[in-house]
């Protein structure tokens, strides 16, 4: 379990995380979304340990990292640029992370190294980003995490390894019950792995949400008439949008739509049907409503 | 830290050899050639001038033997302050700390490991060659070598003492520097700074006309006392007090210098690495260093090309204050424009 309160860090006179606090409970996959220099890289770094945080505390487990550092031998991390030591093989790091995690399980480790193919001689200096990546998620889903913290996981990564790569994710969350924290700014990965999913945007958390009641408070009718859509029900208050292709309207909602359902059958819809946004669909109106707009976020 | 957390780490131990074993091996081999490998040549050509019937065969193979010479002990240093710079510098250029602290390694234990290897280097390196050169020395029976068995040991062990004072001090200065370039010329400043700066005062004295030969003499031996390196440079100022008083003093320091980097590098937010300071809280400390340090210089050098009245008849004491704070404030100008400059870049 992840716990942070009330995270502050200030570099100099800017202040890059703005009172962060969020939770992750055991067995959960928290996805944090955000564009680059929202805080992601900071905030990950400080839940490892490395930079100190100026405010605010975070638990691992119960127990506060700064000051217990033990607990990260339970805990596997990927950075988003992974930098071992140059003169190091794959050999080398590998009896390190042996030697510091006592977790670390050789039958995990053989099975992983079937799947990445990684010369063993080699020396880190001259692995591409994708190897490092590799080597990285090999050696901390060696060591049995009960907590792993993932920075762009799967940056680097061909498409094949990058599925390859998710689908261990959710495969070790439901075989080792481990909780996951992944900073990443691609949507549809989330969407495939995450139960939780926050956003955060110049430092602060701008919502943290479990992806299934992000998905229930905005949804989608597709629905057709002969005559139009009625005026009255566009201008009701939950509808967030409303798109015409010809004869059909695409209706965004917020929250409930069983009620709007029953209003629409009122009309003998030619079509009326419920259907799922995707993640990035309804982060924009999600973040609508927060007054941003999504493009000035996510896609730079 | 308690006795159990003081034994070492064997992976952390051997992760420090294994990233750092070329260096380590260069300082080994440098060590033993400047000392077993020396002492074994000069002993052949000892040897050699005895057998041709030299009166005097230290004649040929010089007074000394090739590792008391002082520019030796300068060079130790040198590499003592490079091994402990790189040994925290290169895991700030690597990016490796961020590795290492994420790891279930506590701050202390990072620093302790490398402390502990370091030291373990320069006991060993001295020690073993201190061991072979005994073995050198016994292996020419018969042959009038200028110093005893003893000697030997007393150079190790002040070798020792001193370096590992160095690199303690330079594991200090580590914590506060952010690269490997700025942790060895910092801690090469500071290492001589008591001298430096106790030379720049006597000849500023002598400007001012303040002849006091035993103001000069105090001043230039509290500096040499206090420029630590300099006891293997010159032993002579380290056996001009009672040894063991000595040796306990420099451990004593070393010891708490290793504790005060301790100190500042849990402390360390670690958000300036790649830059010369790390602490922007001791920004004022360096600049104040600087304006001080080059005031000294210079205002000697600026009377020569723009005396104040007439040179050696009397200089004009207020005229020459406001010499040293127009220096002392231009560097310290200058000190803050470079660091801005840096940090920008």
């Amino acid at each position: 379990m992840i716990e942070i309160t009330d995270l502050t860090k200030t570099f100099g006179a800017s202040q890059v995380l703005d009172g962060v606090s969020l939770e992750v409970q055991r067995g959960r996959v928290y996805g944090l979304v955000g564009p680059n220099g929202a805080g992601k890289t900071t905030l990950i770094k400080i839940m490892m340990g490395f930079l100190l945080p100026t405010g605010g505390r975070v638990f691992i487990d119960g127990q506060d990292v700064h000051q217990h550092p033990r607990i990260k031998s339970q805990v596997g991390y990927v950075a988003d640029y992974q930098n071992y030591y140059p003169g190091f093989s794959v050999n080398d790091m590998v009896r390190f992370y042996r030697g510091t995690f006592e977790n670390w399980n050789e039958e995990r480790f053989a099975e992983l190294r079937r799947v990445f193919d990684l010369p063993d001689k080699r020396t880190f200096k001259n692995f591409s980003k994708g190897m490092r990546t590799q080597l990285a998620l090999l050696l901390n889903l060696s060591l049995m995490p009960n907590v792993l913290i993932l920075d762009e996981p799967t940056s680097g990564l061909d498409p094949v390894l990058r599925r390859q790569v998710l689908g261990m994710l959710v495969d070790e969350v439901a075989r080792n019950g481990t909780t996951v924290f992944v900073a990443t700014h691609n949507l549809n990965e989330l969407e495939r792995t995450c139960d939780q999913i926050g956003m955060i945007h110049q430092g602060r958390i701008l919502f943290d949400e479990n992806l299934e009641d992000m998905k229930q408070k905005v949804r989608k009718i597709q629905v057709a008439f002969a005559d139009g859509l009625p005026p009255e029900l566009a201008k009701r208050p939950d509808v967030l949008k409303v798109e015409q292709q010809g004869r059909v309207y695409g209706i965004v909602m917020r929250e409930n739509s069983a009620e709007m359902l029953a209003e629409l059958k009122k009309h003998d819809p030619l079509l009326l049907e419920t259907i799922d946004m995707s993640l990035e669909d309804i982060f924009i109106y999600r973040m609508g409503g927060l007054g941003y707009e999504f493009s000035d976020i996510i896609a730079q | 830290m308690n006795s159990v957390t003081l034994l070492p780490n064997k992976t952390l131990l051997w992760k420090e050899c294994r990233n750092g074993w070329v260096f380590f091996s260069l300082l080994f081999v440098y060590i033993t050639f400047v000392s077993s490998y020396t002492m074994l040549t000069e002993l052949s050509r000892y040897k050699s001038a005895l057998a041709d019937g030299w009166i005097y065969p230290i004649m040929v193979t010089g007074d000394l033997l090739a590792f008391h010479k002082p520019e030796l002990g300068l060079f130790f240093t040198l590499l003592v302050v490079v091994m402990a710079a790189v040994m925290i510098g290169q895991e700030r250029d690597q990016g490796t700390f961020g590795l290492l602290l994420a790891m279930p390694y506590s701050r202390r234990e990072v620093l302790y490991h490398k402390f502990l290897l370091g030291l373990g280097i320069i006991v060993a390196a001295f020690g073993v060659n201190a061991l072979v050169m005994s073995g050198l020395y016994w292996g020419h029976p018969g042959v009038p070598i200028p110093f005893e068995v003893a000697d030997i040991w007393a150079w190790a062990l002040r070798n020792m003492v001193v370096l590992a004072f160095v690199f303690a001090f330079t594991v200090l200065i580590s914590t506060l520097s952010g690269t490997s370039v700025g942790n060895g010329i910092l801690s090469m400043i500071f290492l001589f700074f008591p001298i430096g700066v106790t030379g720049l005062i006597v000849a500023n004295l002598e400007l001012w006309q303040v002849h006091n030969y035993e103001i000069t003499a105090n001043l230039l031996h509290i500096g040499t006392l206090l420029t630590v390196p300099s006891y293997i440079i010159d032993r002579n100022i380290i056996h001009s007090y009672p040894l063991a008083y000595m040796y306990t003093v420099l451990i004593l320091i070393t010891l708490g210098t290793y504790q005060l980097a301790q100190y500042l590098f849990a402390r360390n937010p670690m958000e300036h690495n790649g830059e010369v300071l790390m602490f922007s809280g001791f920004e004022w400390f360096f600049k104040l260093g600087v304006a001080v340090c080059f005031a000294l210089l210079v205002v000697p050098i600026a009377l020569l090309v723009v005396p104040i009245g007439t040179y050696r008849s009397g200089l004009e004491p207020a005229v020459g204050v406001i010499y040293y704070l127009v220096a002392g404030g231009i560097f310290w100008v200058l000190v803050t424009l470079l660091i801005k400059w840096r940090r920008k870049a």
